[in-house]
């Protein structure tokens, strides 16, 4: 197993170092100019020759990407254009936001999305069977951001009962700040309304995030389920005397969770992708609203930045769903 | 367990619902606060961030020598209590009020003054635009306590217009934060030097989602005249348009959108909880043409591409009456507009005259024009469909292009990398025909984004420069006035309207004073309204 984990980490150079290469050069040959993206507005061209000097900008792209690679090693990666501070500090902040909301939106998925898999498959081609896969083909199929406009009308116009965005009402100060999730770090101070107003405030745009996840875990716990259910041994137990609770939950529903562990994975990657858009509408101060910001004002350190960190989240998510697969299965644990 | 499975899930949901929503408490302001839902700054120092949003820091953290109050666009003292300009209008002597504070406690003095100018002329950024080729950084002096001199390489009548575009910070404070010679631009970028109406602590501010403005107590211009004015600003950007409006539907936020969608302004009219102020705020909508590019480098094509626009059909059914008719590169409302010009009509006979002329002169017509609009600004998408509809009428063929702000500004320095065609809005930053008229088409500004038609005329250079250089209103209307006739006649670009500014606010927010350079970003007149909403 450490050996395993070794060579995950090992193999996270050069994955990490290719995703540098391709930003980088995809930034560089999309129309724009750095220089004058930084200059601002109302600037002459000597000022934008001045700045394209300054940077670096007038190197040729090969040496202009080892400047950039020495920084990251020294785990400096420039300062915003948007804000004039160091990109590194915005993201710290941004960072605990976007994983507050994508491990809460993920937590949804799995708290609803795998109980509703696997009733499915007890209920296969029955009534409840036919309800949930009509729900996760809808939750499949419907837009994020359509979904989150939907809830905000339904939940904070109509009804009343949740906040339109935001990550705390403006009168609410943050909680002092331990882990930068709000949820935790309320509860880990004690302050009680603080941890209802974040919980106020995310679970909208978690529940318009996790709607594809909720959809995609109960398709494959389903299936899992069913697969597992068909196997000899099942027969075997039934045919022994278990009772039907002991057989799903202690023998069956462990072995059917292999494509859902899978999922979450691949899952994580796409509601950072999602959050982009949600975080938007909900005025969510995440690293999704902020690579929008970054886009929208060439902002390239900023885009590079959220590239890099977004990636080394996706390959150490992955590097822990594989762990999981070992626990769930000992012939894979062998097998590390 | 199959019901348990079923409903029990539906049933835990909606609990958990009702359970978070029961113990909620209520989100909108307090009486004595006020919630700011528009975006922020980019970056929080006055003399580096060149966009609109910077109008929230420059007019409530900061003060200037001359500022525009009211819907007037004549600009008034402010730290300033005389002035006097010699003969040649090169001279500019300004003595200032005494005992103002800023935020520290620190008192204003000529130092603060003559820094903040040298600052924002040494960094370059936008204020030092108007500035620009007129006044170097030695030439501003302080000749006492309380005075400064500016001497002008050049009479120049828009420099007091200009004077409000500089704050002044604290120079003692920003000093001391030098670092790299930067300037404290670093620091600056999110700390308060200044000595406004309100300031704020930089514990609060996270860049474009929140920052906390407390009013202060010791402002030079007391509070006697708003003894009810809001104790705390609360920035709090909502960033997606159409939560911004449904945050001011709800009460969330007090201040919304300048410009609301215009489908959106009945809906806030009938609202409970909010209402829209409509004023003219001298921002013009425009279609740019790059005219060193074939076939834009033909007269008759640029006429017929001006025939081709349908400027009623756009103000009636797009803008649905919040804009009016622009005929010339100088908005209505201005003391220099000029009412002789009627400028183009949409009229495709003409156009297709026009068209058939430019072709005959051998302009290619028939190359792919690309028109570019502003994925962020609302209303160029549409203006870019409207202008591809008409020349698809008189055979020019027109691809509609999305764009984004900070790329299409970027390609507009050089003629080359300019769009074909672009959408965009002019805003007051000063309230001088140089804004609009003076920046937009002087030879001198290629290659800045207001410039970007590259159009050359000597005699309307000429005409600009005698403008610029003299201090008799009559007479700089006057040759504002031949400009704008000779531009428009060359049909430099395409005029399109006068937007009305349809600003979103809520009913519990009163006092809230229009001036064209900032909208309502000015909050010391604002207070709770009496009727207790």
């Amino acid at each position: 197993m450490l050996r395993f984990l070794i060579r995950r980490v090992l193999l996270l150079c050069p994955v990490l170092f290719g995703l540098l290469v391709l930003t980088f050069a995809l930034i560089r040959v999309a129309p724009g100019d750095p220089a004058a993206a930084i200059a601002g507005q109302n600037t002459t061209p000597e000022q934008i020759e001045a700045i394209r000097k300054e940077y670096g900008f007038d190197k040729p792209l090969v040496t202009q990407f080892a400047i950039y690679l020495g920084h990251v090693a020294e785990g400096n990666l420039g300062t915003s254009v948007y804000s004039g501070l160091p990109v590194i500090d915005e993201i710290k902040d941004r960072l605990a936001a976007t994983l507050e909301l994508t491990f809460f939106g993920l937590f949804i998925g799995v708290v609803v999305g795998v109980p509703s898999g696997i009733l499915a498959a007890l209920y296969h081609n029955r009534l409840p069977d036919f309800l949930f896969r009509s729900v996760s083909i809808v939750g499949v199929a419907v837009a994020s951001f359509w979904l989150a406009i939907m809830l905000q009308l339904l939940f904070s116009m109509r009804l009343d009962w949740l906040p339109l965005g935001g990550r705390l009402a403006p009168g609410t100060d943050a909680p002092t700040t331990i882990t930068g999730l709000y949820l935790v770090d309320s509860l880990m101070t004690g302050r009680w309304d603080i941890f209802v107003d974040a919980l106020k405030h995310i679970v909208l745009p978690a529940f318009a995030l996790s709607l594809g996840s909720i959809a995609t875990l109960t398709r494959f716990a389903r299936a899992g389920m069913l697969e597992t259910l068909q196997k000899d041994y099942i027969t075997y137990e039934t045919a022994a005397g278990f009772s039907r609770h002991a057989i799903i939950l202690v023998y069956a529903l462990r072995n059917s969770l292999g494509g859902v562990v899978t999922q979450l994975g691949l899952l994580f990657g796409a509601l950072i992708g999602n959050a982009v858009v949600v975080e938007s509408i909900f005025s969510w101060p995440g690293l999704g609203s902020y690579s929008v910001d970054a886009v929208l004002n060439s902002d390239y350190n900023a885009i590079l930045a959220v590239s890099l960190v977004i990636g080394v989240i996706y390959a150490l998510i992955n590097i822990a769903v594989d762990l999981m697969h070992g626990l769930l299965d000992p012939q894979v644990a062998e097998r590390l | 367990m199959k019901r348990l499975g079923i409903s029990g899930a539906a049933r835990i949901f909606l609990a958990s619902l009702l359970l978070v929503s029961g113990l909620s408490f209520t989100s909108m302001a307090a009486a004595n606060e006020l919630v700011w839902g528009r975006p922020l700054p980019r970056n929080l120092d006055p003399h580096v961030a060149s966009d609109l949003p910077i109008f929230f820091i420059s007019l409530n953290v900061y003060d200037s020598l001359y500022r525009y109050e009211g819907k007037s666009s004549d600009i008034q003292p402010w730290l300033v209590q005389n002035k006097t300009v010699s003969d040649d209008g090169k001279t500019w002597l300004f003595e200032l009020r005494h005992g103002v504070k800023f935020h520290d406690g620190h008192e204003m003095t000529a130092d603060d003054v003559v820094y903040s100018f040298k600052r924002v002329l040494a960094l370059g950024k936008s204020p030092a635009s108007a500035f620009k080729g007129v006044l170097r950084p030695e030439n501003v002096t302080k000749t006492g306590q309380y005075t400064v001199q500016f001497v002008l390489d050049e009479s120049y009548a828009p420099f007091l217009a200009s004077l409000p575009l500089v704050s002044i910070v604290n120079a003692q404070l920003v000093q001391a934060h030098v670092a790299n010679d930067d300037w404290g631009q670093a620091w600056l970028s999110q700390h308060d030097a200044g000595s406004g109406a309100y300031a704020f602590d930089t514990s609060t501010y996270a860049p474009n989602s929140r920052l906390d403005l407390t009013r202060f107590k010791d402002f030079f211009l007391g509070w006697a005249d708003n003894p009810a004015a809001f104790d705390l600003v609360r920035a709090r950007p909502v960033l997606d348009p159409t939560s911004r409006v449904l945050a001011l539907l709800k009460g969330d936020i007090d201040i919304s959108d300048e410009y609301l969608p215009v489908d959106q302004v009945e809906k806030v009219q009938q609202s409970k909880l909010a209402r829209v102020i409509i004023e003219l705020p001298l921002r013009i909508l425009i279609i740019r043409m790059n005219n060193s590019k074939p076939p834009f480098d033909n007269l008759h094509f640029r006429r017929c591409l001006s025939y081709a626009f349908n400027y009623d059909g756009f103000i009636k059914d797009v803008q649905q009456g919040y804009a009016t008719r622009l005929t010339s590169p100088i908005p209505d409302g201005l003391w220099a507009t000029p009412e002789h010009i009627s400028g183009y009509g949409y009229d495709l006979v003409k156009a297709k005259e026009e068209c058939a002329q430019a072709k005959s002169e051998g302009a290619p017509t028939d190359r792919p024009i690309n028109v570019n609009f502003v994925s962020e600004l609302p209303g160029t998408r549409q203006v870019a469909e409207l202008l591809q509809s008409g020349a698809r009428e008189v055979g020019v063929s027109l691809k509609v292009v999305p764009d984004t702000w900070s790329h299409v500004t970027a390609s507009t320095g050089s003629a080359k990398t300019t769009p074909d065609m672009w959408v965009h809005f002019v805003s007051a930053y000063t309230v001088d025909p140089e804004n609009w008229i003076g920046q937009m088409y002087g030879s001198k500004f290629a290659g800045t984004w207001k410039a970007s038609s590259w159009y050359h005329n000597q005699k309307v250079d000429t005409l600009l420069d005698q403008a610029r250089g003299s201090l008799d209103q009559e007479k700089r209307k006057k040759l504002y006035g031949d400009a704008a006739q000779e531009i428009v006649s060359d049909a430099a670009d395409i005029w399109v309207a006068n937007l009305k500014q349809t600003q979103g606010v809520s009913k519990r927010v009163e006092g809230l004073r229009f001036t064209p350079v900032g909208g309502i970003s000015e909050l010391r007149w604002a207070h709770p309204s009496t009727e207790g909403q």
